[in-house]
C-alpha cells in the first residue's frame, strides 16, 4: 500500500507538468491579452510594448513556458499581470485558507443532510419522504447558486435581518455562503447515497445479514451502508475540489476575498501567471482527492485492490 | 425464508443456463416491459414527450404550412411599454403588473414569457441531451475499461482523466467560441452545438470515476466470476454483466447531468461568454430574468420551473430505468 | 456580475459611485434636505461606499479606471482641479493659474505654502517634478502615459525601450525630458510641444500627482499597500483588505480637513447585493440601476432618497467606415436616423439621456442644437435607397458585435428589430467576451463591421473627445473615419488660444462627425443614486474626482 501511494504521488509531477503545459498553450492561445483591459480605451500601442515588455510577454511563448517551469520550479509563482505588481503567492496566500474554509463547511453541510436524508429515502422508498427528499434535490439542483443566493439574501438579510451578507469575518457571515455552497453536490449526493443504498439493500450479503436475525440497524450501518459508500466516495472528491474551486459566484455575491473568483476571473482577463496558479493548485487538489478516494475504497470493500 | 431468496449467484447460473439452453429472451426486451409497468417511470416519460412536442409545434413553417402554438413571436413581437409583466394570477395576490395577453407575464423588452418558453424548450432540450450523450458514451467506456482491466491501463486512464479534470474548460470555450464564431460549425443553433460539444469532450470525466468506482467493487463478485467460469469474453462480461449492475449511481448521474447542461449556458452567460441563440433558452433566461430580479421574480422562477420538470421526469423515468435494468427484478 | 474589472469605463462609473463626486451643478432631484439641527456634520462620522470590484492598481502614474482614481484622488492632490460648477481649472496644490507665456508653450505653477504629506513630510515642487517623471518613464509602463507626451520630451522618452535600447540613449531622452520641467523654490515649469489650452485639465488629472519616491522606493511592487501609499490628499489611506474594502481616514495634515472621520468603500459586486445591502443600512448610497426603478417607486421612502445627476459618457453604435456596407455615407446616415432614441431611453435604457451627437451635456461643446441624427423614418428609408449595390449587397450579413453580457443582448434584441422593423435590414447579433472584443475593437484590421462602444470624459474639453477619438490621430475608439476636413478642424482647436473661435471650431467639427454619421449616437447616460438622509453635500459630477468632494461631503448623527 505504501509503495502503491508514493508511485501516484510520484506520478503527480508528470500529470502536473502536462496540465501546465495544455492551460498555459490554451491562456496564450486565446484571444486578447492581459492589457485588452477596456475596449471603449484600448491602449495604445506603446503602452501595450511597455506592459510586454514589462512582464516579459514579448518573448516567444515556448521560451516563455520554459522561463515559467524554471520559475515555478523554485518555488516563484510570478506576480499577477491584472493586479499590477502583487505576487500571485501573496494573492493565493491570502484567500486560500477563507475559501477552504467555505469550502469545507460546505462539504460537512452537503454531507450531514444528504447522507442521511438519501440513506432514509431508500429505506422509505415512495413515501412521502422520499418525494420531499426529491423535491429538494430537484431544487437544489435546477436553481442557480446565485439565484438561490439572492432569494436568501432578501429573505434573511434584508427581510428579518438575522444574517450578514456583506463580507467575511464572524461565523455569522458564513451560513449563507456555506448552504448555498453546499445546495448542490448536496441535492447530486442525496440522490446517489439514495441510488447506491437502494441497490445494496436488494443485495444477496444484506438478505443474508437480515436473515441471520441480525438488528435493522446493524445491517443498515455494517453491511449496506458501507458498499452503497463506494459512488459516494467517488463523488467526494472531485467534490471537495470543485468547492473549493467552485465558489467564484458565490464569493462574488457575498463580497468573499477568497481565491475562488479567480478561476473565473483570471481567465476572463487573460491573467496569464494566475491562470497557471489556479489551474494547478485545482490539479494538485484533485490529485490528491482521488487518490485518497482510492485508498477509501480499499477501506469501504476489502475486495477492491488497488495496486 | 431462505428457500424464498433466490441468491444472485443462482440467478445468474439460471441466466447463463438460459443462454445456452434457449434462445434468449433479449434483456431489453424485459426491461422494456418491465418499465410499461411502472407507472413514475411512464409518466416521467409522458412528460418528456409533452415538452418535445410543445418544442416541435412552437411554431412550424414548412413549405406554406404555418402553425403557430405559441401565442406570439418569441425574439420579435416587443411591446416594451408592456415590460416585466407578471403572471395573471398574481394579480389575485395584489400584482398591478398583470395583462391578459401574457399569461406567464413578459421579459424587458415586452415579450410574451410563455411563448420564450416554449421556443426555448427547443435549445434547451438539444443542449440537455447532446452533451450528456456524448458524456456518458466517453465516460462509461473509459471507467468501465479502467476499473475492468485494471492495472497499467487503469492508471493511464485515470491520470489522463486526472488532466482532464482540471483541464481549463471555461478557456477552451472563450476559444472555440471567438475562433469559430465565423465558421459554419461555429452558427449551428448559434454556437451552441459548438459549445456543448467541447464542453462534454472535457467533462466526462466524473462519470468515468464513478463508473470505474462501481465496476472495481463488482468485479470481483460472484456472478462476475461465474459468468468469466463459463467463458463470457470480456466485452460480455462487462456488457451483459457489469453494465446493468452499475446503473444506479450512473442514472442518477445521467438524469442530473441534463439539468445542469442546460444551465451551463446561463452560467457560461454569466460569465461573459458570447452565446448567441437566435431564440431564447432556458439557460438565457434564467439570465436574463436574474438581472430584473429586484423588480419580479418571475422571469427567473419560471424558466427553472421548467428545469425543473425535465429533471423531475428524467430522475422518475431513470428510477424506473434503472428497476427495469436490473436483473434481479423479476417479471 | 461576475463582473469582471475588463467591464467597461461606463459601467463601472455606474456601478461604483467610489469615482462619483460632487457637485453644485448636479439637479438635486428629490433629495434629502439639508436644514435644521439635525444636519449637523458628526465629527466622527463614517460614509460606506460601494466601489464594485478591487482596483487593479492605485498606482497614479500607472492607473485608468474609474475605481482605481477614486483610490488615488482622495489619498494625493494634484497641481489643480476642477470647479465643481464649472467644469473649470481651478488651483489645488497650486496656489494659483499658472503663468503662461506668451507663446502658449511654458506653464508655470507655484505651489502652495507649507504643503505637507499625510505624514507630517514637507512637500515640495520637486515631488511633483517625480510623479510626471514616473509617467513618462518607460520602465513605469503607466496606461495614461500619453496625457503627458504634450510636455516636450516625454513622447520619445516614453517611446524606448528600457531594457534593449542603449543605456546612453536613454539617459539622454531622460535628461531632455527632466529639462523639460524646471523647479525653482516654488514654482514648477512645464515645457510643451505645442500651445495646448487644455494643459490646465491635465495639471487636473491623477496622473501627475506627487507620488513620493521614498515610499515607492521603500515598497517596491507593493508600495501601493498602507504603509506607503502616502499623499498629500484629504484622506489617508488606513486599510485595504484586498478584494473586500478600503477604509480611509481623515488626514490632519491636509489644508481643509475633510468633514468625514472615515470613509469605507467596500466592493460589493452585484448590482442586486449592493441594493440589499443599502435597504439594509450597510451602505449609505447605491447607483440606480434601470431594474430598481419600479421597486424604488413603488415605495415612498426609497423614492424621497434619490438624487440625480449628470453623466459623463456618450454610447454610440460604431460603424467600420472602411468596411461595406458603412463605406456608403448613406447607409450610416440610414441607420443614424432610423432608431428611436427616445422609446429606448424611456423604455430599455431608463436612465440616461438621448444622444444625437457626440459630446455629453456637461461637457464644454456640447451642442443640443445639433439634430442631424433624429430619428426619422422616412429619412432613413431613402438614405438607405441610394446607397450603392455593393453596400446594399453587404446588409444581408450584417452583424452587430458585443462585449457579452445578458444586459447588452436584451438592449441590443431592441436595436436588432428597430432596425428590421424600419430599414428591412436582418442584423445578426455577435457577442464576444470582453476581452475578444477589446481586441477585436484595438485594431483597424480586425475591426466589426458594426459595434458598440462608448466614450467617457477625462477631463472638461473638446479635445479630450473629439481629436481624441475620431481625429485621424485617434488613440481609441477607432471606427477608420478619415476627414480632412475634420481633422483640419480639431487640430487646428487644439492649438487654438483663442476661447471662442477654438470652440467654434470644434463645434463645425462635431457637426461634420455627426451629419457624416461616422458613428450613430444612442444615449448620454446619466447617475441616479440612492442616498439616505443622513448623508450630506455629496455631489455627483461628470468626472467624479475632484477634490472638493472628498472635503465637503459629510454625514448627520444616524439617530
Amino acid at each position: 500500500m505504501l509503495r502503491y501511494v508514493i508511485r501516484r504521488l510520484l506520478l503527480i509531477i508528470p500529470t502536473m507538468f502536462f496540465v501546465a503545459l495544455i492551460t498555459f498553450s490554451l491562456a496564450h492561445l486565446a484571444p486578447g491579452s492581459p492589457f485588452d483591459k477596456n475596449p471603449n480605451r484600448p491602449l495604445p500601442e506603446e503602452t501595450i510594448a511597455h506592459l510586454e515588455r514589462y512582464f516579459g510577454v514579448d518573448k516567444p511563448i515556448p521560451e516563455q513556458f520554459v522561463i515559467y517551469i524554471g520559475n515555478l520550479l523554485r518555488g516563484d509563482l510570478g506576480a499577477s499581470f491584472v493586479q499590477r505588481g502583487r505576487p500571485v503567492a501573496d494573492i493565493i496566500g491570502q484567500g486560500i485558507g477563507i475559501t477552504a474554509q467555505l469550502g469545507i463547511q460546505a462539504l460537512l453541510l452537503a454531507l450531514a443532510f444528504s447522507i442521511p436524508l438519501g440513506i432514509v429515502s431508500a429505506l422509505k422508498q415512495n413515501t412521502p419522504i422520499d418525494y420531499l427528499s426529491l423535491l429538494i434535490a430537484t431544487v437544489g439542483t435546477t436553481i442557480p447558486g446565485f439565484v438561490t443566493a439572492i432569494f436568501l439574501i432578501y429573505i434573511f438579510g434584508v427581510g428579518f435581518h438575522l444574517l450578514p451578507f456583506v463580507g467575511w469575518g464572524s461565523w455569522q457571515h458564513t451560513v449563507m455562503p456555506t448552504f448555498v455552497l453546499a445546495l448542490g453536490p448536496g441535492a447530486f449526493l442525496t440522490r446517489i447515497t439514495r441510488a447506491s443504498m437502494l441497490e445494496a439493500i436488494r443485495q444477496d450479503y444484506v438478505r443474508t445479514a437480515r436473515s441471520k436475525g441480525l438488528r435493522e440497524q446493524s445491517v443498515i450501518v455494517g453491511h449496506a451502508l458501507k458498499n452503497a459508500l463506494i459512488p459516494v466516495a467517488t463523488i467526494i472528491g472531485p467534490a471537495t475540489a470543485g468547492l473549493i474551486t467552485g465558489s467564484f459566484i458565490i464569493e462574488s455575491l457575498f463580497n468573499i476575498p477568497g481565491i475562488g473568483r479567480f478561476y473565473v476571473l483570471s481567465i476572463n482577463q487573460r491573467d496569464y501567471p494566475m491562470i497557471m496558479s489556479t489551474t494547478l493548485l485545482y490539479a494538485f487538489i484533485i490529485m490528491i482527492a482521488n487518490l485518497t478516494v482510492d485508498i477509501v475504497y480499499g477501506a469501504l470493500d476489502p475486495r477492491i485492490k488497488v495496486s | 425464508m431462505a428457500t424464498a431468496v433466490t441468491t444472485r449467484q443462482q440467478q445468474q447460473h439460471a441466466a447463463e443456463l438460459n443462454v445456452i439452453a434457449r434462445k434468449q429472451r433479449s434483456l431489453w426486451k424485459d426491461a422494456w416491459s418491465r418499465l410499461l409497468r411502472n407507472k413514475a417511470a411512464i409518466a416521467g416519460m409522458v412528460v418528456i414527450v409533452f415538452v418535445a412536442v410543445v418544442a416541435i409545434l412552437a411554431e412550424i413553417n414548412i413549405g406554406g404550412f404555418h402553425f403557430r402554438l405559441a401565442p406570439f413571436d418569441p425574439v420579435t413581437d416587443q411591446n416594451t411599454p408592456k415590460q416585466l409583466m407578471e403572471p395573471i394570477w398574481t394579480k389575485a395576490f395584489g400584482s398591478k403588473f398583470t395583462d391578459p395577453a401574457f399569461v406567464l407575464g413578459s421579459d424587458e423588452l415586452g415579450r410574451d414569457i410563455l411563448s420564450r418558453l416554449m421556443f426555448g424548450a427547443r435549445i434547451s432540450l438539444v443542449v440537455g441531451f447532446v452533451p450528456v450523450a456524448i458524456v456518458f458514451v466517453i465516460g462509461a467506456t473509459v471507467g468501465m475499461l479502467a476499473g475492468y482491466l485494471g492495472g497499467w491501463v487503469d492508471n493511464l486512464l485515470m491520470r489522463f482523466t486526472d488532466i482532464i479534470y482540471a483541464f481549463p474548460d471555461l478557456l477552451f470555450v472563450i476559444i472555440i467560441v471567438a475562433t469559430l464564431r465565423d465558421t459554419g460549425l461555429g452558427q449551428i443553433l448559434g454556437g451552441l452545438i459548438l459549445i456543448f460539444v467541447g464542453i462534454a469532450v472535457v467533462s466526462w470525466v466524473g462519470l468515468a470515476r464513478l463508473m470505474r468506482g462501481q465496476v472495481l467493487s463488482l468485479k470481483h463478485r460472484e456472478f462476475v466470476e461465474a459468468a468469466r467460469c463459463v467463458g463470457a469474453t470480456p466485452i460480455r462480461i462487462m456488457l451483459r454483466h457489469l453494465f446493468p449492475n452499475v446503473l444506479a449511481p450512473i442514472i442518477v448521474s445521467i438524469a442530473f447531468a441534463i439539468p445542469g447542461a442546460m444551465l451551463t449556458e446561463a452560467t457560461l452567460s454569466f460569465l461573459g461568454v458570447g452565446i448567441r441563440p437566435p431564440t431564447p433558452t432556458w439557460g438565457a433566461m434564467i439570465l436574463e430574468g436574474f438581472i430584473v430580479f429586484s423588480t419580479t421574480p418571475w422571469p427567473v422562477l419560471l424558466p427553472a420551473f421548467c428545469i425543473s420538470i425535465v429533471l423531475l421526469a428524467f430522475t422518475f423515468l431513470g428510477d424506473g430505468l434503472r428497476d427495469a435494468l436490473d436483473p434481479r427484478m423479476k417479471l | 456580475m461576475t463582473q469582471t474589472r475588463s467591464r467597461i469605463w461606463p459601467l463601472l462609473s455606474l456601478l461604483t459611485l467610489v469615482g462619483l463626486v460632487v457637485g453644485a451643478c448636479t439637479q438635486q432631484g428629490g433629495g434629502p434636505s439639508t436644514g435644521g439641527g439635525a444636519s449637523a456634520a458628526d465629527p466622527n462620522g463614517e460614509l460606506v461606499t460601494n466601489m464594485g470590484t478591487e482596483p487593479a492598481t492605485i498606482d497614479p502614474q500607472v492607473e485608468s479606471f474609474v475605481q482605481e482614481i477614486g483610490v488615488t484622488m482622495k489619498v494625493y492632490e494634484a497641481l489643480m482641479t476642477f470647479d465643481l460648477k464649472t467644469g473649470k481649472p481651478i488651483p489645488a496644490a497650486a496656489k494659483d493659474m499658472p503663468k503662461v507665456s506668451s507663446d502658449g508653450k511654458s506653464y508655470t505653477y507655484t505651489l502652495r505654502d507649507g504643503l505637507k504629506y499625510s505624514d507630517g513630510k514637507a512637500l515640495g515642487a520637486n515631488d511633483f517634478k517625480y510623479g510626471w517623471q514616473r509617467l513618462c518613464d518607460p520602465a513605469t509602463a503607466g496606461e495614461y502615459a500619453f496625457t503627458g507626451y504634450i510636455v516636450a520630451g516625454c513622447e520619445a522618452w516614453n517611446g524606448m525601450d528600457p531594457k534593449k535600447d542603449d543605456p546612453a540613449k536613454l539617459a539622454a531622452a531622460k535628461k531632455t525630458f527632466l529639462d523639460s520641467i524646471t523647479v525653482s523654490g516654488n514654482d514648477i515649469s512645464f515645457k510643451l510641444t505645442d500651445p495646448a489650452p487644455y494643459f490646465n485639465a491635465i495639471a487636473g488629472l491623477w496622473v501627475g500627482v506627487p507620488t513620493r519616491e521614498d515610499q515607492v522606493t521603500k515598497g517596491g511592487d507593493k508600495w501601493t499597500e498602507p504603509a506607503t501609499y502616502i499623499g498629500n490628499g484629504p484622506f489617508i489611506m488606513s486599510e485595504w483588505k484586498h478584494q473586500e474594502k478600503i477604509v480611509y481616514t481623515r488626514n490632519p495634515n491636509y489644508r481643509t480637513p475633510a468633514k468625514l472621520a472615515k470613509w469605507t468603500s467596500v466592493m460589493i459586486n452585484e448590482g442586486a447585493v449592493a441594493f440589499a445591502a443599502y435597504r439594509n443600512n450597510e451602505l449609505d448610497i447605491y447607483p440606480v440601476a434601470a431594474e430598481d426603478l419600479r421597486t424604488i417607486d413603488s415605495d415612498a421612502d426609497l423614492k424621497k432618497q434619490v438624487v440625480d445627476g449628470p453623466g459623463s459618457c456618450t454610447f454610440y453604435v460604431g460603424f467600420n467606415n472602411k468596411k461595406d456596407p458603412f463605406t456608403d455615407k448613406n447607409v450610416r446616415v440610414a441607420f443614424a436616423k432610423s432608431f428611436d432614441r427616445d422609446a429606448y431611453i424611456n423604455d430599455v435604457q431608463k436612465i440616461g439621456k438621448p444622444a444625437t451627437s457626440f459630446i455629453s451635456p456637461g461637457i464644454p461643446g456640447y451642442d443640443s442644437g445639433d439634430t442631424f441624427q433624429k430619428f426619422d423614418v422616412a429619412a432613413a428609408k431613402a438614405a438607405l435607397a441610394q446607397a450603392s449595390p455593393a453596400a446594399t449587397a453587404a446588409l444581408a450579413s450584417l452583424k452587430l458585435t458585443y462585449s457579452s453580457s445578458a444586459r447588452n443582448k436584451t438592449r441590443l434584441e431592441w436595436f436588432q428589430n428597430q432596425w428590421k422593423t424600419n430599414l428591412g435590414v436582418n442584423a445578426t447579433l455577435d457577442p464576444v467576451d470582453s476581452t475578444t472584443f477589446t481586441q477585436l475593437v484595438k485594431k483597424p484590421e480586425t475591426l466589426p463591421v458594426m459595434f458598440l462602444l462608448g466614450w467617457c470624459a477625462d477631463y472638461y474639453d473638446q479635445q479630450d473627445w473629439l481629436t481624441t477619438v475620431f481625429s485621424s490621430k485617434a488613440s481609441s475608439g477607432r471606427v477608420g473615419y478619415t476627414s480632412k476636413q475634420f481633422d483640419d478642424l480639431v487640430f487646428g482647436a487644439d492649438k487654438e488660444p483663442d476661447p471662442k473661435k477654438r470652440d467654434d471650431m470644434y463645434q463645425q467639427a462635431s457637426r461634420l462627425l455627426s451629419s457624416d454619421a461616422a458613428a450613430a449616437f444612442i444615449y448620454y447616460d446619466s447617475t441616479k443614486i440612492l442616498q439616505k438622509s443622513w448623508v450630506k453635500d455629496y455631489s455627483i459630477t461628470a468626472l467624479g474626482f475632484e477634490g472638493q468632494h472628498w472635503t465637503d461631503v459629510y454625514v448627520t448623527k444616524k439617530s
